[in-house]
């Protein structure tokens, strides 16, 4: 096995705060902000691409975190992707709800599988072994599970993003989803 | 159950095809109808939620791939109102500092935390209980007390119900054998009205007048507090109650 990766610590130190937050540990609460506000910033952005819809997800996850901490359950999952995936789910509501006003709007740089990006996720043990796993999906399939999660479109927007049928987006990402389930492990079904 | 009108497809099908819907929901692929019948589902779901855990811990390190960036500290300073765990105070330093830029005493201290969050908290703020005396507004009253020209050392917040709260942000510079006295100046007065002393941790009781504009000093004074009822000691901290809205 290999040694524990600085991130494991930083996860450990994640759910830590998260109980502090659940007792009201104001200066929990504050150095977990310090530690995951520009990672979920940058996310929340990315995905709303505009400042305050981004500022919002955030401010309102990070809101919930301090009312809720209760309900982070160590046993259930990872504390980092239990807020990013809290961060998430807001600034993929609030694109919904403005976004497809604007739809057709040309958005600035898309998605690219450009293996850069992806080289990040090295830097953590989980990114490793999701590196690993994407690395043996078929090239196009994995562009389109990432692109999806980088920018939180839709199986429709990815379809017009890519110019394919939306069947066929539908069940190359499947293919890659099965895939990635395979190789990261899992429950088995 | 029934599989009509929007329900996302949870009714009938296998084990996988409801994993990979979580997979999908988790992504963020289905269209917003879908992708709210399927949370109704969740309560009443245990699998499938336990889908959608298992999904958020295999596809967050992709976060990675999208670059980190710092938010504007406007950002904390909502979380911090909105939490109450601090009053932002608009002119303060204080008030353009994000948390990254306070200086924590060590990592390790987070370590130890797991003893108890009271203890810490404690050991850094201690709250004033302050009973409403005048024209209370529906406001909260924040005042950032620092060294001239400094961050701030107390934050003071008087809320609508009456309890003033007081954390200490910094270190408090209080030489062995001296006191703390926090003072009030009320706005067009001279003459400085004694609050009580600032305990460096604990509890205590004191009246905070809730009014905007009081100017609020802290001087240094022998222990026990000011022999004459006007600070003696060298005014360290000062800062003005203002209306926090």
């Amino acid at each position: 096995m290999k040694h524990a990766a600085p991130d494991q610590s930083l996860t450990d130190e994640v759910a830590m705060l998260l109980g502090l937050c659940a007792q009201a540990d104001g200066d929990a609460f504050r150095r977990l902000y310090q530690l995951q506000s520009a990672a979920l910033y940058g996310v929340a952005l990315r995905i709303t691409r505009q400042p305050a819809l981004a500022a919002d997800a955030v401010h309102d996850a990070l809101l919930q975190v301090w009312r809720n901490a209760a309900q982070f359950d160590p046993a259930r999952g990872n504390a980092r992707a239990w807020l990013l995936s809290l961060v998430r789910y807001r600034a993929l509501d609030a694109v919904h709800r403005t976004r497809r006003e604007t739809a057709g709007d040309a958005v600035p740089e898309l998605a690219d599988p450009d293996p850069d990006p992806l080289n990040r996720l090295l830097a953590s043990r989980d990114g490793e072994a999701l590196h690993r796993c994407l690395s043996e999906v078929e090239p196009q399939r994995r562009m389109l599970v990432v692109m999806a999660f980088v920018e939180g479109l839709t199986h429709g927007e990815v379809a017009a993003r890519v110019g394919q049928p939306l069947g066929t987006v539908k069940s190359s990402i499947r293919r890659a989803l099965l895939a990635l389930r395979s190789c990261l492990g899992g429950t088995p079904l | 159950m029934s599989g009509a009108g929007s329900d996302p497809g949870t009714g009938d099908e296998g084990p996988q095809e409801r994993d990979l819907l979580a997979a999908e929901y988790v992504l963020g692929l289905l269209p917003p109808d879908q992708a709210r019948a399927l949370e109704a589902l969740l309560p009443h779901d245990p699998a499938i939620q336990d889908s959608i855990d298992a999904w958020q811990d295999r596809i967050a390190p992709l976060a990675a791939a999208v670059p980190e960036i710092v938010p504007p500290d406007v950002l904390w300073q909502r979380l911090a109102l909105a939490t109450g765990i601090e009053s932002p105070v608009t002119g303060s330093p204080m008030a353009r500092r994000a948390p990254g830029a306070r200086a924590w005493r060590s990592r390790n201290r987070w370590r130890l935390a797991t003893l108890g969050a009271s203890a810490i908290a404690a050991s850094l703020a201690f709250v004033l209980l302050a009973r409403p005396a005048l024209d209370v507004t529906n406001e909260p009253l924040l005042a950032a007390l620092s060294p001239s020209g400094s961050p701030a050392v107390f934050l003071i917040r008087v809320g609508e119900d009456g309890i003033a709260t007081v954390i200490a942000v910094g270190n408090p510079d209080t030489p062995a054998g001296r006191a703390l006295e926090l003072w009030a100046v009320n706005a067009g007065a001279t003459v400085p009205v004694s609050l009580g002393l600032l305990p460096g941790s604990g509890r205590a009781r004191i009246t905070v007048p809730p009014r905007a504009g009081t100017q609020l000093l802290v001087s240094q004074e022998p222990a026990g507090g000011s022999p004459t009822g006007q600070p003696t000691g060298p005014v360290v901290y000062a800062g003005l109650l203002t209306s926090g809205g």
